[in-house]
């Protein structure tokens, strides 16, 4: 019984806090290593919230697929995703411009992402479009270097993967 | 079919030795060949992070899932010669044994059958910092010697083999490779069925048709390229034979299982092999692989040919085209379909082919694979039914 109740309490309070579930959410990492070696890791986990003025975008890591299962796991590892599961990116609201109906909006916005247990200031270039019927469709893409959040580049049997890492997030959301 | 294409058609499939590269990887999102080869355009070396995923990604699982979802997957005994003896990283020996058995038919009549000693090669390839080389010995059978890769000339007993033999340095970081020797020439598709009509009409097949020269490959994550000056084949007596030009290529990603691509060759001989004339030898086309699918792997390839006797002014205009089909059910079984088409000078009549068969990556460096293929002529229908056995180290 005291696990149900925590259970009500704890979905009540995430839908307080949530916009709402985003819908057709992709994230898309890209990765460059020797040789014109091109690795992408996607997963369609996202969760967007909004926390003291600020849109809070969580991606869990531990389902981010690169196609093949032991570099999934080595992926995890180097991430250390036991004690680190998520990223983190916060934009304070104020930062982003939202368009009307119809129209779009595309600019650049400052905000803080936190990887690994670090947290780094982050610029995102984005681009929403409203839908008339309510729906907002979002593509935020930002470029990090790995190293600045504690994460040293990987290198398996004589490949090397470059520290600097494309990141593109793509999803729809109503009730902005 | 005349008598004389019949034999070719013998001739080709008789000489039949092979080595791997597999434009197939693209359905894992590998576009670039040089992640995995030492030949940065494909081929038969392997570095270790090849091994590890022709470990991982192309042979059969048993007792699990397949690579896509299974994390739990082993970490491959990559490094380690014959599964068990560790080797220094600079150094990767490598051996390679194919062995077949063949049956030909002519409208519907099996008129030839034999084994076929298709290769048994060694070869090692060195990396020491920037430096390169590699290189590979094997053994010719009196009926197998593939005749343009021979290094003894003998016509009535076995001869030694050596398809590659190069030595280069990285540049760039290890993205662009320049290199000298005897080097696969860089065109169109490099699969792994030599006798098909696309390899076999560019004369760049990767069992018998590489030649010296120096080369440049670059790969990069969104385009790899590499041009070649082909200075002749030393396999090849005497020295009017051997041509001498230029083939490069340069393929574009259009995302991660995607990529297009165009090829140029000319080469010019005092002697054409085949007509005995000075001849300039040109090729330029086009290929794609794809796999909308990861399941499903579809390459094209197809090519303009231009052969000219030079002094005289004639010329032969023709062309050559495949459309292959790769579907893998499940992780090391293949199941495969071609189209193929051929017009030439020497073969006047559009020749046409298909091909269809089973390939399964039993074990890591095992696989056996069975081939049918139909083609067609102005005269009946020839048939030839291949069966192969392949193991490498």
């Amino acid at each position: 019984m005291r696990h149900f109740l925590f259970a009500v309490f704890l979905v009540g309070g995430l839908v307080q806090a949530a916009i709402t579930l985003p819908s057709e959410a992709t994230v898309l990492v890209s990765i460059q290593g020797t040789a014109g070696l091109h690795i992408q890791g996607t997963t369609h986990e996202l969760d967007v919230v909004e926390q003291e003025d600020d849109f809070v975008f969580q991606v869990p890591l531990s389902h981010l697929d690169t196609g093949i299962g032991l570099r999934n796991r080595h992926m995890r590892n180097h991430l250390d995703v036991e004690h680190f599961p998520r990223a983190e990116l916060r934009v304070p609201r104020g930062a982003v411009v939202l368009p009307v109906s119809g129209k779009s909006s595309e600019a650049d916005a400052q905000g803080t992402l936190t990887l690994h247990g670090v947290s780094r200031p982050c610029s995102v270039h984005y681009r929403a479009e409203q839908g008339l019927l309510g729906e907002t469709r979002v593509r935020g893409t930002t470029r990090i270097d790995m190293r600045d959040f504690g994460i040293e580049a990987p290198s398996y049997l004589g490949i090397s993967v470059e520290p600097a890492v494309a990141v593109q997030v793509d999803f729809s959301l109503r009730g902005l | 079919m005349r008598p004389a294409r019949w034999l070719l058609l013998l001739v080709a499939w008789g000489a039949g030795g092979s080595a791997h590269a597999y434009p197939f990887m693209i359905r894992h999102g590998y576009t670039q060949c040089a992640s995995c080869h030492t030949d940065p355009s494909g081929g038969t070396f392997l570095n270790e992070y090849g091994r590890a995923q022709s470990e991982l990604l192309l042979s059969s699982k048993y007792g699990g899932s397949n690579e896509g979802s299974d994390d739990a997957a082993d970490e491959p005994a990559v490094g380690r010669f014959l599964g068990f003896v560790p080797l220094p990283t600079w150094f990767r020996p490598g051996g390679w044994v194919r062995e077949g058995y063949l049956w030909n038919a002519l409208d519907g009549k099996i008129v030839d059958r034999r084994a076929l000693q298709m290769r048994a090669d060694l070869g090692a390839d060195i990396k020491i910092g920037a430096f390169r080389a590699a290189a590979e010995l094997g053994y010719g059978s009196p009926e197998g010697t593939p005749r343009l890769a021979q290094i003894t000339h003998s016509s009535t007993g076995p001869n030694l083999v050596g398809r590659e033999l190069w030595a280069g340095l990285e540049l760039l970081d290890g993205d662009g490779l320049v290199r000298a020797g005897r080097i696969n020439v860089p065109f169109g598709l490099r699969n792994i069925e030599h006798p098909s009509f696309v390899r076999t009409a560019t004369q760049t097949d990767f069992n018998e048709d590489q030649t010296y020269g120096v080369a440049f490959a670059i790969s990069r994550p969104t385009w790899r390229a590499e041009v070649m000056a082909l200075l002749g084949n030393l396999s090849v007596h005497p020295d009017a034979y051997r041509e001498r030009g230029a083939a490069g290529y340069v393929e574009l990603s259009l995302g991660p299982t995607t990529a297009i691509g165009i090829s140029g060759l000319a080469a010019r001989a005092d002697a054409s092999l085949v007509t005995k004339l000075p001849t300039l030898r040109q090729a330029y086309g086009g290929f794609i692989r794809t796999s909308p699918w990861r399941p499903l792997v579809l390459q094209v390839e197809a090519d303009l040919l231009l052969n000219k006797e030079l002094g005289s002014g004639n010329q032969d205009l023709g062309h050559a085209e495949w459309l292959q089909a790769d579907l893998e059910p499940l992780q090391g079984l293949h199941v495969f379909t071609a189209l193929e088409g051929m017009k030439t000078g020497a073969t006047p009549d559009l020749q046409r082919g298909l091909w269809g068969g089973l390939w399964w990556f039993v074990f890591p460096h095992v696989d056996i694979r069975a081939d049918v293929v139909e083609r067609w002529d102005q005269g009946p229908p020839t048939t030839t039914f291949l069966v192969q056995l392949n193991g490498y180290l």
